[in-house]
């Protein structure tokens, strides 16, 4: 088990730049993910750390030790790829055993213990023989993830491997290996596009965009206390809002602040940098935060669209030319509705 | 393991050293030797032969003349006269034409429909390849003569006959007939890699059958029959034996000139032509090469289900069994012509001519040709050229598929046996091996069956490369970043991972590399001079006479064995590796 | 693979493999190995055709290694080769060795000038033109073939006068036959006509698509025909005539057997063959009525065939009583019937019926040594590219 380091690390592709600085510190036996959307470097992050990419410029080191020039093989990582990548022309046990040809099982076992108790922790029990072609997705998966655990790695990367799945079989697998995980205690780096997986099994995430680390925290950090626009739309669902401020009073955490969008004056409850008077600023109120018929920061829309979601319904509504999404539990058929907000709720960024 | 890992480390440099070694005795040395003689006059480095022979009009018909004045170039259009060397393109670009024409719906039949005996067609498919050309002119003077299958059946029925021997037509046809088998196959393997989801897709946005053909499955087949289509234009644009035999003079070659100025002693022009016809087709074959680059082939995940080849008409059938017709016709029927050639007499049915092998076999002098010895040399210089073809042609492919800086040109460089002339490779194996070349004081001889099996298997191997590469090429690259991941090397992951996925690439170059072997001549011939390392084909030489009985009894031995190898190769084959 | 194992087979198969092979000091006096394969089947053979030339040990039988041409050891018809062999050990106390390269005189040529020992005693099977073509490559060094004291060869004044061609006296003619036209009078009884008179018929519409010629870039038989129309056209006429032939249809094939192949599957009438054919198609039954002699305006050209020892050989007393015994008239009558040819000598027994199958011209026409130096290769350059254009 290991720590992960990465400091400055760039990339770059002929004239695309892949990387542009990317730091962060992954802690020993951490569930670690990367989320963004396509083409924000996650990927080309994790091939970093594997060693199948060599950035241009920083380093990555496993335990403080620099791995520049220490190629894949040498690495003691476990992948897992989108794609399973499984050999086609070997058995499943044969697949799960092949990481153990280069290094000998841990605890003085046997290749075939070794192969059958990985078989059992993903639910494969006595599906050696089988071929992988005769494999459903989700099994795959777990072969894929049997095989990159079996060699004991120091390292655990998995790269988007659960898109390829129906969302039950994901949800469902998402659990068994984040309960694997922590059974083994493995540091972990998991990449994902989906925001709402790295929210649920993640003890940590980083969210990056245009090849670099817009935020990194607990789940709860990164959604509650989103550091950029970018975060704050990305993860979850948020109302964006721009205006300008009207009244400040004095500096520090927790101040209100009242900001004027189109005319309309909302209190922000959550602010911690500074602003002045006449400051252009965004702020972010999350969907479950606004309440039908609320309190304070009334205002009025118009309901466009409905969602029943089964434990709430999401609902889709105009206020002056934007769209505002809130959520509810009780159904609303009217058109014309007045929500409002806690000042609390509402962050500024 | 100290020494596993040790194969590790050094098993692949070794190896690439020991190939280019090979390569560079048995290939590029002997070559050098004899075309150095193209560019140095007089004993010194000099242009003036080349440049002789591109200002000569017989030799470059338009081009030499326009390079004096290129007036003419206005005044004779469009009557350009094409020199030896444009009538040489032209004719292997007819080639290559009639041989795509031919060999791509044959690939279809292969591919997409089901039939008795449909696997060992397609393993015979390489057999045309093998057959001599004396053998196939005389089927085909059999099948297209004036008195031949197809004018007596035209005959019969009160149609008028085709004089089709001694023209371009019949030239093209032969060529085909070489050729477009290797391209049916090619192409067929690329097909059963076309996944049914993809034109399932095309079809389900309205395209008709013919259009998602076009659009969909068109452009993953064209990485493959390029690939035929190169190989054919550089074998017809180097043939000789074959455009002799029936197209008689007026329709020569250049390689028949090579061939004629070596007879005559007159290095200086032979090697500028053969220098010339090299340099034309490795221009050609880079170019093909950047081109394969781009195209990235990958295994299907569900081919489409194969139909019935017999059943309800249908158009597609009526149109199939047409082909099937036509196939027949220009290649079954010349191979059986031969097969009845050789069970005939002047007075009708006889075993003459195979009691004249067996006879020949037990009483022959020292001296003379004897049928089993060709055969049993055959086989082992075939097996023999395949145990150094296919380690060198797969290493090749590896080599080509790894980035590096002037990869195209090693790829190029390494696919120069095809393009040099055979004249040229047989002339510089006799100076530089069966003469000796001298090397500290010693003089160093290389004959016999040594010789023989580098010269057919620098030859041959060529063939492994150029099927390996597509299928190496084809291969996830996720499934090797895992088997890296897991801690293997890139040696292992050759060995492991990569190799087992390619055999049947592997397999198919092996076929046709050991048709190549058995059905060489002209290095052959020269190596084996004077001892009893002879061969079928040379054997099939030598029992030519005022009766074609015994030539063609030799020509059908010839043939069995071949087919029989094919069989075993293929069904080595099946099974193994993805879609067998 | 049980990698012990594999390495010895791998071992003693590379032994094998390696025979043909040889590393020798360019310092030795002695004659270079002219190595040469051996498979792992040898067979029972009664002679080899491998193998050095070595110096006479006291007590060895000397071997004389004669070089020739394919067809005369190793027809699948009949040759003379085996049989001559036989006749010569059994009286002789020496083994001959026959050796016939695929390149025929070039063989010996190109080893001449990459200075590499020929290793051959004699040749047998000299054309002027090949004669010619030895002398030329070898101008200005040392010639090929040496000649012999025709007072050594008892049956030599014998030798048809007309069939001598080397003015040195190096080729001594052992043997000839006579091109000539093959003609089915079938196909030409199809079509209304008679066999041809002249040269100039050839050109005629009755013959149209009528000739099959085996190219003289390639055959012997082709280019002899090629000196034929020269001599009957002249140097400046034949070009002329050539083109006619072609336009009529004429095809030049890639050698003789292609063109006899094509002729007999009745793609023509006519081909320029041998006027021994008839002997051929007596011993196979054919229908002679397809295999008519030709002599177009009662012409046939000479094809003399001669022999000569190489210069340079250590056996030049035994080549001479080689070429003794080959001039022997029982000799020259053997070699006569089973070469399907003429004997040099006007005194070979030949049996009574000989003549009545094998065929000569009441004129004969031959381009001899001085006709054909410093000539052939312009002739066949100027006439090829004719060919090839038209």
């Amino acid at each position: 088990m290991a720590e992960i380091a990465l400091d400055g690390v760039e990339k770059a592709f002929d004239d695309t730049v892949a990387l542009a600085g990317v730091t962060l510190d992954v802690r020993d036996g951490e569930f670690f993910t990367l989320v963004g959307p396509s083409g924000c470097g996650k990927t080309t992050t994790l091939r970093t750390i594997a060693g199948l990419e060599a950035p241009t410029a920083g380093s990555v080191s496993f335990d403080g030790v620099g791995l520049a020039g220490v190629p894949t093989e040498e690495r003691n990582v476990g992948i897992v790829f989108q794609n399973y990548a499984l050999f086609p022309h070997m058995s499943v046990a044969e697949n799960v055993a092949y990481g153990l040809k280069f290094a000998d099982p841990p605890d003085g076992q046997s290749v075939d213990e070794r192969v059958t108790d990985l078989l059992e922790l993903v639910d494969l029990a006595g599906m050696g023989d089988r071929e992988p072609g005769q494999l459903s997705g989700g099994q795959q998966q777990r072969v894929a993830l049997a095989r990159a655990l079996a060699p004991a790695p120091e390292v655990l990367l998995l790269d988007e491997p659960m898109s390829a799945l129906d969302a039950r079989l994901r949800e469902r697998l998402r659990r068994q290996v984040k309960r694997i995980q922590s059974d083994l205690g493995v540091t972990t780096v998991y990449v994902t596009h989906d925001q709402a997986e790295a929210l649920a099994i993640s003890d940590r995430l980083a969210v990056m965009h245009d090849g670099g680390v817009e935020q990194v925290g607990t789940p709860r950090e990164v959604y509650e206390q989103p550091a950029t626009e970018f975060v704050a739309s990305f993860v979850g669902e948020n109302n964006l809002l721009r205006g300008d401020v009207t009244e400040a009073d004095g500096g520090g955490d927790g101040r209100t602040v009242t900001v004027s969008v189109d005319g309309a004056e909302f209190s922000i409850g959550a602010t911690d940098a500074a602003v002045g008077v006449g400051d252009s600023v965004t702020f972010c109120v999350r969907p479950e935060a606004l309440s039908v018929d609320g309190s304070a920061n009334r205002f009025s829309v118009d309901v466009e669209t409905a969602e029943f979601l089964g434990e709430t319904t999401r609902y889709y509504a105009d206020w002056e030319g934007r769209t505002v999404v809130f959520r509810t539990p009780d159904s609303h058929d009217g058109r014309q509705l007045t929500l409002g907000f806690d000042p609390a709720d509402a962050r500024l960024l | 393991m100290r020494t596993g890992r040790l194969v590790d480390r050094v098993g692949v440099p070794l190896f690439a050293v020991a190939t280019l070694a090979i390569l560079a005795v048995t290939f590029f040395y002997p070559v050098g030797i004899v075309l150095v003689e193209a560019v140095v006059v007089d004993g010194r480095l000099s242009p003036a032969t080349i440049l002789d022979i591109v200002r000569s009009e017989f030799f470059f018909g338009i081009v030499a003349a326009a390079l004096d004045d290129p007036g003419v170039l206005v005044d004779s259009f469009p009557d350009y006269p094409l020199g030896l060397f444009g009538f040489t393109a032209y004719q292997a670009l007819l080639s290559t034409i009639a041989s795509v024409l031919l060999g791509v719906p044959g690939a279809y039949v292969l591919a997409r429909f089901e039939f008795p005996g449909r696997r060992t067609v397609r393993s015979l498919t390489a057999l045309p390849f093998v057959m001599p050309s004396i053998m196939v002119a005389i089927g085909f003077v059999a099948t297209f003569g004036d008195n031949g299958v197809l004018n007596d059946a035209l005959r019969a029925l009160g149609l008028p006959t085709l004089d089709l021997l001694y023209t371009l037509q019949i030239i093209v046809l032969a060529h085909a007939f070489y050729d477009a088998p290797l391209i049916a196959r090619i192409t067929a393997a690329a097909w059963e890699g076309v996944d049914a989801s993809v034109t399932e897709t095309a079809r389900s946005l309205g395209a008709s059958p013919l259009r998602a053909f076009r659009d969909v499955i068109v452009p993953q087949l064209l990485p493959a029959i390029l690939t035929g289509a190169l190989l054919t234009f550089i074998f017809s644009f180097m043939s000789f034996a074959i455009v002799l035999a029936l197209g008689g003079l007026e329709l020569a070659t250049v390689e028949v000139w090579v061939y004629h100025r070596v007879n005559q002693l007159d290095y200086a022009t032979a090697t500028g032509l053969a220098t010339l016809e090299m340099m034309f087709s490795l221009a050609l074959t880079y170019g093909y090469l950047r081109y394969e680059a781009r195209q990235r082939a990958s295994s299907a995940t569900r081919p489409a289900p194969r139909r019935d080849l017999f059943g309800s008409v249908t158009p597609t059938r009526l149109a199939v069994w047409a082909y099937c017709g036509i196939a027949a016709l220009i290649f079954v029927v010349p191979i059986a012509s031969m097969l009845l050639a050789s069970v005939t007499g002047p007075n009708g049915f006889t075993l003459e001519n195979y009691a004249f092998l067996v006879e020949r076999q037990a009483d022959a002098y020292g001296f003379q040709v004897k049928p089993l010895t060709a055969i049993t040399n055959s086989l082992v210089y075939g097996v023999g050229s395949l145990a150094i073809a296919v380690p060198m042609g797969v290493l090749l492919a590896v080599i080509s598929t790894r980035e590096f800086t002037g990869r195209k040109l090693v790829d190029t460089l390494a696919m120069a046996p095809f393009a040099v002339s055979g004249v040229v490779v047989g002339l510089g194996l006799l100076r530089g091996f069966v003469f000796g070349t001298e090397v500290f004081g010693y003089r160093i001889t290389i004959a016999g069956p040594i010789a023989i099996i580098a010269a057919h298997a620098v030859g041959a191997y060529p063939f492994v490369t150029r099927n390996v590469v597509p299928a190496l090429a084809g291969i996830d690259g996720t499934i090797v970043e895992s088997a890296r991941s897991l801690g293997a090397s890139r040696t292992r992951v050759l060995l492991d991972i990569e190799l087992p996925l390619v055999i049947p690439g592997v397999l198919a170059g092996a076929a046709f590399a050991f048709a190549i072997s058995i059905g060489e001549f002209d290095s052959t011939v020269i190596l084996a001079t004077g001892g009893s390392g002879y061969t079928m084909p040379v054997a099939i030489e030598r029992f030519i006479g005022r009766r074609l009985g015994p030539a063609t009894a030799m020509g059908c031995v010839l043939l069995a064995v071949t087919a029989i190898s094919f069989v075993v190769i293929d069904r080595l084959g099946e099974g193994r590796g993805l879609g067998g | 693979m049980d990698r012990r194992r594999f390495l010895t087979t791998a071992g003693a198969g590379a032994a094998g493999l390696l025979t043909g092979c040889s590393v020798e000091s360019t310092d030795s006096g002695g004659t270079d190995t002219d190595a040469a394969g051996t498979t792992t089947d040898s067979g029972t053979d009664s002679g080899t055709a491998e193998g050095t030339v070595t110096g006479t040990a006291s007590g060895e039988q000397p071997t004389l290694r004669v070089g020739t041409y394919g067809s005369f050891v190793d027809a699948p018809s009949t040759s003379p080769g085996g049989w001559l062999k036989e006749q010569f050990e059994s009286e002789f106390d020496a083994t001959l060795e026959w050796f016939a390269p695929d390149g025929g005189m070039n063989y010996f040529l190109q080893r001449r000038q990459q200075g590499v020992t020929i290793d051959t005693d004699l040749y047998l099977g000299l054309t002027p033109e090949t004669l010619v073509q030895a002398d030329t490559a070898t101008e200005g060094g040392d010639p090929l073939f040496t000649s012999v004291d025709s007072g050594a060869l008892s049956n030599a004044n014998n030798i048809v006068d007309d069939y001598r061609f080397d003015p040195q006296e190096r080729a001594i003619p052992f043997g000839a036959s006579y091109i000539s036209l093959v003609i089915n009078q079938n196909t030409l009884d199809e079509r209304g006509v008679s066999q041809p008179e002249t040269f100039d018929d050839l050109t005629t519409s009755d013959y149209e698509d009528g000739l099959l010629v085996p190219n003289p870039q390639n055959s012997e038989t082709g280019l002899e025909f090629m000196f034929w129309t020269i001599d009957h056209f002249g140097e400046d006429g034949y070009l002329d005539y050539w083109s006619d032939l072609v336009a009529n249809g004429t095809e030049i094939v890639q050698d003789w057997g292609s063109a006899y192949a094509a002729y007999s599957e009745g793609e023509a009438p006519m081909v320029v063959s041998y006027s021994t054919d008839q002997v051929y198609a007596d011993q196979s039954g054919a229908d002679m009525a397809e295999h008519q002699i030709g002599f177009p305006n009662g012409e046939g050209y000479a094809y003399l065939e001669g022999m000569a020892p190489f210069a340079g050989t250590d056996r030049s007393e035994l080549a001479v009583e080689f070429m003794n015994f080959v001039l022997r008239p029982e000799i020259q009558a053997e070699i006569a019937q089973r070469n399907v040819a003429l004997p040099a000598v006007d005194n070979a027994d030949l049996p009574a019926d000989f003549d009545d199958l094998v065929y000569e011209p009441d004129e004969i026409v031959n381009f001899g040594y001085d006709d054909l130096l410093g000539n052939v290769d312009g002739w066949l350059e100027e006439w090829s590219q004719q060919i090839a254009s038209q």
